[in-house]
């Protein structure tokens, strides 16, 4: 039954998007991987032996961590993928979005499933939004890469 | 032939499912290139995915009850064998439980019975779509597979000898268009799982006498990067394989069938490189660690990796270093000119001011030069001093300033001529045979030492001027009895801590040594049992000169019970290669200052003869004279 109201929202997701790419957003209830998934309430360990032994596992689906609404499958989509990398490399990132390249930033695009070819396009445009932000945080810079990608890139990252 | 059918999970079947998996297993398996159900059971392929111990044959490295299928006593290979192509053979009646069938939870073993046994001319293992599995799978993606060794981390006992983790690499070739960054790649780490909070003692104990369990854990390679290189400041070193896809997909899906097992974890021997060694072995003809190692150390397995033929050619195709922060930081640093080194410790004197004079000055390119050096400086510095709330305001500073200038990356790391990869470092055991004199005396001696270096080593793959000995044990002989003169339990010496740059602190030292010895050298029968620990300072002079001071305490009891004060001061140097020389001299005083404090000079000589053999002449003066030449051989399993 979850399967199949999933699809049912992935197919009206991808459907809406091909008719009206930049109202697809307000039109459907959007993941906050934040919130959905349980990401403002994971503490990253910050020292190295504490890290080492997290037993957060959930890059690769193998497990999920789900503290809200969300199902496993929207919780290991790009778009929650990426929140999950940009919180927990946001001292890294945060020097290549100023920078405007490097690995991070790749990573991070390839992960939200953007083409290549618009890496710079998008970080260009994310890097001029995010400076000018109040608040720098992780959540801050997700919000500004969804923005960008729904305003201008839609059609050259996933739309899940 | 018959055997118990055995299951460890429950499907419903029919009669003709019965009859079917009856009919297959008493139908003959054998045909050209193919093996019989015996043959199979008893090769060291089959035996490995199953992680049966090499010494005792029907038990499994893996506790975890669920990963052996077989319900009988002995669960030999064969009757896993058996069991499993019974639990494959079962239909699928209930598509919510698909994931849990036997062919979706081990299809590594799939892949071999598949190869290996002739099931076609009786009938096909039904086809299950595993989508867990599958979609595991396609995340991965591994067309190669790395070993990467996370280099030693003196603050964390367990991790001083590095750690390995796999890593698996996808394609960069292929037509796809994203989803080939490096920091994306899957990788698989082994590990104790350890209650938050533990106290450090106690996770020593339970490390040393096995009371944690382990397992494997998949995760993507950011984190590895992040959390070593970033938090904890270790450089990394990716031993890329060259195996066949085939072979790359075989060690794929066994890790699938390991993920969530449990293993019995020992630091000592059945540790991450013990488990990722035994995971490659799979696919590898011989092991890459003796099967009869009493210690496994991390480095061992990158030698065996770097010495293992695979396919009438080398398993190793590259090894790639992947530095640290810290030396990220420290090779900016040396690419920066003396004037932009100058301006940048005016910035973080000022924390970080950009209206200073002299940086406005700069043109653009100098103004980013400067500031991505700094980057490195905030993040190496923000793990020195978590609680330093001054440099997360600086950070920001600095980012904004970035802000300010054109997109681009201006300076990256150069490579390094400094770095060697842990598989150049010397072998980690050592027996030593010397002769030595005291007060006209002269006395055999005999020395064994478990791991790892020590500091007049020529020893490149390691920190220079470290000391990391455990269980280092000298036996002196003389005409009629052979006595113990020492066994370091520990004897940690980190003398050069070099300073951040930018930074106001000083290159500092510090040891920790805890054991047994005799109280001076006039005496073979005045043993006492001691722990002792000192911290300083140290400077380094044109690179090969090290001078260092340092105050600390002893405690000890036995023959003679006391606490000491002491000062240090010494010079290690090293001359040649192949020739370093260390010299010291201590002052030891009683804690009441009660007893007159006493002098201990030494000296000590390393000449290196061959790559596993070193010549050492000692000379020590405490009450009186001992002299000492022995010969050193280093060794591994």
């Amino acid at each position: 039954m979850k399967k199949t109201i999933l699809s049912t929202l992935m197919i009206a997701t991808l459907s809406a998007s091909a008719l009206m790419p930049t109202a697809q957003a307000e039109g459907t209830k959007k993941l906050n991987p934040w919130h959905d998934c349980g990401l403002g309430a994971m503490v990253f360990p910050n020292n190295g032996v504490a890290a080492a032994i997290s037993n957060v596992i959930w890059d690769l689906g193998t497990t999920a961590v789900t503290t809200n609404v969300s199902s496993q499958e929207s919780c290991a989509s790009e778009k929650a993928q990426t929140a999950m990398f940009i919180k927990s490399t946001m001292p890294s990132l945060e020097q290549e979005v100023a920078i405007g390249e490097g690995e991070y930033v790749t990573a991070m695009l390839e992960l939200r499933g953007c083409e290549l070819e618009s890496h710079a396009a998008i970080i260009k445009a994310v890097r001029q939004k995010f400076a000018t932000q109040d608040n720098d945080n992780a959540e801050t810079l997700y919000n500004v890469l969804e923005e960008r990608i729904s305003s201008d890139f839609s059609k050259s990252c996933a739309s899940v | 032939m018959s055997f118990t059918l055995s299951f460890s999970f429950s499907f419903s079947f029919s009669f003709r499912g019965i009859a079917l998996i009856v009919f297959a297993l008493v139908a003959p398996y054998t045909s050209a290139n193919k093996l019989s159900l015996s043959e199979l059971s008893q090769s060291k392929q089959w035996q490995k995915l199953l992680h049966y111990k090499e010494h005792d044959n029907n038990t499994s490295y893996i506790t975890s009850k669920n990963f052996l299928l077989s319900s009988t006593i002995n669960r030999s290979p064969l009757d896993e064998l058996k069991a499993t192509i019974n639990a494959f053979m079962l239909p699928v009646k209930d598509d919510s439980q698909i994931n849990k069938h036997a062919q979706c939870r081990f299809p590594a073993r799939l892949m071999l019975i598949k190869k290996h046994l002739n099931l076609k001319t009786i009938h096909s293992i039904p086809k299950v779509k595993c989508e867990n599995y599958q979609y595991w799978l396609k995340t991965t993606g591994a067309s190669s597979i790395s070993v990467v060794f996370a280099s030693g981390y003196m603050s964390n006992p367990a991790s001083m000898y590095g750690h390995l983790f796999i890593k698996l690499n996808r394609d960069h070739n292929s037509t796809t268009k994203h989803k080939t960054s490096e920091l994306l790649n899957a990788s698989l780490n082994y590990g104790a799982i350890v209650p938050n909070k533990e106290n450090p003692v106690m996770y020593v104990l339970k490390g040393i006498f096995g009371n944690y369990d382990a397992g494997y854990s998949d995760q993507q390679f950011y984190r590895h990067q992040h959390n070593y290189g970033n938090v904890e400041l270790r450089d990394l070193w990716d031993y890329k394989l060259s195996l066949t896809q085939e072979d790359v997909d075989l060690i794929v899906a066994h890790i699938w069938e390991l993920l969530g097992n449990k293993f019995d974890y020992y630091f000592i021997d059945e540790n991450c490189a013990f488990h990722i060694a035994k995971l490659l072995e799979i696919v590898l003809p011989n092991p890459l660690i003796s099967n009869n190692s009493l210690w496994v150390l991390p480095s061992d397995v990158a030698k065996g990796i770097v010495q293992a033929s695979y396919n009438a050619s080398m398993l190793l195709e590259k090894v790639d270093y992947i530095p640290s922060s810290e030396s990220i930081l420290r090779d900016y640093y040396q690419q920066l000119t003396v004037t932009q080194q100058n301006i940048a410790q005016a910035l973080v004197a000022l924390n970080f001011d950009f209206t200073n004079k002299n940086y406005q000055q700069l043109a653009v390119q100098d103004k980013k030069i400067i500031v991505e050096s700094l980057f490195q400086y905030i993040n190496v510095m923000k793990q020195k001093q978590p609680d330093n709330k001054q440099l997360e305001k600086n950070k920001k500073k600095l980012i904004k300033e970035r802000y300010q200038m054109p997109i681009g990356k201006i300076i990256s790391v150069q490579p390094t001529q400094s770095k060697f990869p842990p598989h150049q470092g010397m072998e980690t055991s050592k027996y030593s045979l010397g002769y030595a004199s005291v007060k006209q005396n002269q006395f055999l001696t005999a020395g064994f030492r478990m791991t790892y270096f020590d500091n007049l080593s020529m020893n490149l793959a390691k920190q220079p001027f470290a000391n990391l000995e455990m269980i280092d044990i000298e036996l002196i002989a003389t005409d009629d009895e052979i006595r113990i003169s020492k066994v370091d339990l520990i004897d940690i010496d980190s003398l050069y801590i070099p300073a951040i740059p930018w930074a106001n602190g000083s290159e500092s030292a510090w040891s920790v040594r805890a054991g047994y010895e005799q109280v001076n050298n006039q005496c073979f029968d005045c043993g006492i049992y001691f722990a002792e620990g000192d911290i300083g300072k140290s400077t380094l002079y044109q690179d090969n000169h090290l001078l260092y001071a340092m105050l600390g305490g002893k405690i000890f009891f036995g023959s003679e019970d006391d606490i000491n004060l002491s000062a240090k001061m010494g010079i290690i140097s090293q001359f040649s290669d192949r020739f370093k020389l260390k010299l010291a001299v201590q002052k030891i005083t009683d804690s009441n200052f009660s007893k007159a404090s006493q002098t201990i000079w030494s000296g000590e000589i390393n000449y290196q003869i061959a790559p596993d053999w070193e010549l050492r002449f000692l000379v020590n003066k405490q009450y009186s004279t001992k002299i000492e030449l022995k010969v050193n051989y280093f060794w591994g399993f």
